[in-house]
């Protein structure tokens, strides 16, 4: 039943069945009533009519004092009339004229009409008038009265026609409404049809927007924007494999070509563990790539971060510039920084975040320049900058910077150098903390930032 | 001491069993879990470092069946990060949890790290350290060479106080950043060598003998060298 019922053909189908056995069950109803009601008020004149004759021949018998005739006047207009019945009553209830015994009387309706039972179980119905007052005449009231049974007969026929037509409205109204929701339901199966041919090579296909019923063009278009967002995910996906497959490379090749030329004649010991140490250099490269793809990965997954604790960021921004304080003195560049606020974060990961902005910072501050470390406290964020003078950002590099494997210089990272991949984690981090960054360029000094919710992960956690 | 390693990648347990014997280990390898469970249950070992994708029985199989029985230090070792497995092994009874790809020297040191923690080895508090003509003062934190005071920053001091006490054992640059400056994570800075460097020029470049030695690759070692 529930899989018949998810269906909107079928769904529809019912209901249009339901409409029509409600319509047309009501309009027989109506018009069975109408018609009951005609023939009763048909059977009353005719009862009325006969009432009106017997009345006649009563006056004629007693103006000319011919009683004894009376019977057989009567027996006269009941001729043909065999459905019918005429009884004489005396003012005590005897039968004068007419078959005995007397029929029962069931019940009087609003027209003073009488319902009766005869011999037989046979229903009449009857009308009862005074037709006599003068006392010597042996009868006062008479009752005429007409078989039911041929009325009875006509309304079970008809009732039988009427349900007949009733249930044949049902079943067509059905079909039809069936043949009509497949109809209306071809424009959605061309849509499942076009939409069935999208496939990963032809991604940049879209469903048709124009020539589309009305009603179906928001889902269009919302599918279409779907799309959109998957395929600019697919390529974005496609081009980091590309990237990762290519920076992976140059260590590889580097691993083999060493392994190689170093196994391809005798060498002394020292060689052999300066080539094995040259190759874990290579490895170590490799390693840290593919540990921070993996972090990457697993925010791009939406991962959020965990073990938060609500802390003092002046204290992590403190322990990072502390870490960084012999590079700083080697390269003669001066820190500072300002601010302290609260935020619920891993401190890890904050520290990472900065470790990354501090690194990229110092790399472009010519020495005797100044790195600037700000914790800003936002109304539902925190916000921390680092900016450096002595460097200016094109748009360019502003626009890709947080991408993956990005490099302002372009030029082939050398073992140790960075792997192109800091500061999207520094971007994976911010997310990771319901914030994100932003880079800013004025006069020669650069400002890099990212934002954290203060209370990131709080309200849903593990 | 006996170590039982449970690991099915071939390379990777013999290269295990070479490098902690060299470290003056007995080392016993299984290549799957079935043999493990068996190993580890009925053999008298000090430490087991159990693998966690296994053939036969998972690492996790062999650590509630060696709970069962026995409460040997257990290393779990994994390629796979995820929190909730970190957790699982480390609610069913696993002493410590060590992600691949992982450095010989930090497997060295959890090693190193759990066994004392197995044997009751007296942990009397140390104030001096002494290396050569090196000296440490631990309490008013002051290093001296050849009875020359050494002027340290506050780091440099933990740097070299760290790589005293490890005297002989190479650390590697992500442990020496978490040691020293609690940057639990790999960093692709150069910090760490700068400040080894740095450190390096007031300790070594002054004096004849050198102290303080890079490894190549692996990381720095502080000893004597004739």
């Amino acid at each position: 039943m529930n899989t018949i019922l998810r269906s909107m053909a079928a769904r529809l189908t019912l209901v249009f069945g339901l409409i029509a056995l409600v319509v047309l069950s009501g309009a027989g109803v109506l018009i069975y009533r109408a018609l009951v009601e005609e023939l009763r008020r048909s059977g009353f004149e005719e009862l009325q009519g006969k009432l009106k004759a017997v009345q006649h021949f009563v006056d004629e018998a007693k103006s000319e004092s011919k009683l004894s005739a009376l019977s057989h006047h009567l027996d006269d207009i009941l001729i043909g009339h065999d459905h019918m019945r005429v009884w004489l009553l005396s003012d005590k209830g005897e039968t004068i004229y007419g078959s005995r015994p007397m029929p029962q009387v069931q019940h009087t309706d609003a027209r003073s009409m009488l319902s009766l039972v005869l011999a037989g179980n046979v229903p009449y119905v009857g009308i009862k008038g005074i037709v006599n007052t003068d006392p010597r005449i042996p009868f006062r009231e008479a009752l005429v009265a007409i078989d039911q049974r041929p009325q009875e007969k006509l309304l079970t026929s008809y009732r039988r026609t009427l349900t007949l037509i009733c249930a044949l409205g049902v079943f067509s109204a059905m079909g039809m409404g069936a043949m009509a929701t497949r109809r209306g339901l071809l424009p959605v199966k061309r849509l499942s049809k076009s939409a069935d041919q999208i496939a990963p090579d032809s991604l940049g296909t879209r469903l048709p927007v124009h020539g589309v019923d009305m009603e179906l063009v928001d889902m269009t278009r919302a599918f279409n924007s779907a799309l959109d967002r998957v395929e600019s995910a697919y390529r974005h996906q496609e081009a980091f494999n590309a990237n990762v497959a290519h920076e992976l490379r140059t260590p590889l090749n580097t691993l083999i070509n060493g392994a190689q030329v170093t196994l391809s004649s005798q060498r002394t010991n020292d060689t052999l563990r300066d080539t094995l140490a040259s190759n874990l250099e290579e490895l170590e490269r490799l390693k840290s790539i593919v540990n921070d793809m993996l972090f990457l990965a697993k925010a791009d997954q939406g991962e959020k971060a965990l073990a938060l604790e609500l802390v003092e960021l002046a204290d992590e921004v403190k322990k990072s510039l502390e870490f960084f304080e012999p590079v700083f003195l080697d390269a003669e560049v001066e820190f500072s920084f300002y601010g302290n606020a609260l935020c619920r974060c891993n401190p890890s990961l904050v520290r990472r975040a900065l470790v990354n902005l501090l690194s990229n910072a110092v790399k472009h501050t010519p020495s005797g320049k100044c790195v600037h470390v700000q914790i800003e406290s936002l109304p539902e964020l925190v916000k921390l900058s680092v900016s450096n003078s002595g460097a200016v950002l094109s748009d360019q590099v502003k626009a890709h910077m947080f991408d993956r494997f990005f490099r302002a210089d372009q030029a082939r990272a050398q073992p140790g150098e960075s792997t192109g991949l800091g500061l999207a984690i520094v971007r994976a981090i911010a997310r990771m903390h319901g914030g994100d960054v932003s880079a800013q360029s004025e006069g020669d000094v650069v400002t890099v930032a990212f934002t954290m919710a203060k209370n990131s992960g709080a309200a849903k956690r593990l | 001491m006996r170590i039982l390693v449970i690991e099915d990648e071939r390379k990777l347990a013999r290269y295990l069993q070479q490098g902690l014997g060299e470290n003056g280990y007995v080392v016993d390898i299984a290549h799957d879990g079935i043999d493990g469970k068996h190993l580890a249950t009925e053999g008298d070992y000090d430490l087991v470092l159990l693998d966690v994708m296994l053939p036969g029985v998972d690492g996790f199989g062999v650590l509630s069946a060696l709970r069962r029985v026995k409460s040997t230090p257990v290393l779990m070792l994994t390629a796979r990060d995820k929190v909730e497995d970190r957790v699982r092994g480390l609610e069913n009874g696993a002493d410590d949890y060590l992600v691949k790809p992982f450095a010989f020297s930090e497997l060295l040191a959890r090693v190193q790290a759990l066994l004392r923690r197995g044997g009751s080895m007296s942990g009397q508090e140390v104030t001096s350290l002494r290396l050569g003509d090196l000296e440490l003062d631990l309490v008013r934190r002051k290093a001296t060479r050849s009875n020359e005071r050494l002027e340290l920053s506050a780091k440099e001091f933990t740097l070299l106080a760290l790589l005293m006490r490890r005297q002989g054992h190479i650390l590697s640059r992500t442990q020496l950043a978490e040691q020293v400056w609690d940057m639990n994570f790999d960093s692709d800075t150069n910090v760490v060598e700068v400040a080894v460097r740095r450190l390096r020029a007031k300790l070594d470049d002054p004096f004849a003998q050198k102290l303080l030695h890079t490894v190549r690759g692996m990381g720095y070692v502080l000893e004597l060298r004739p």
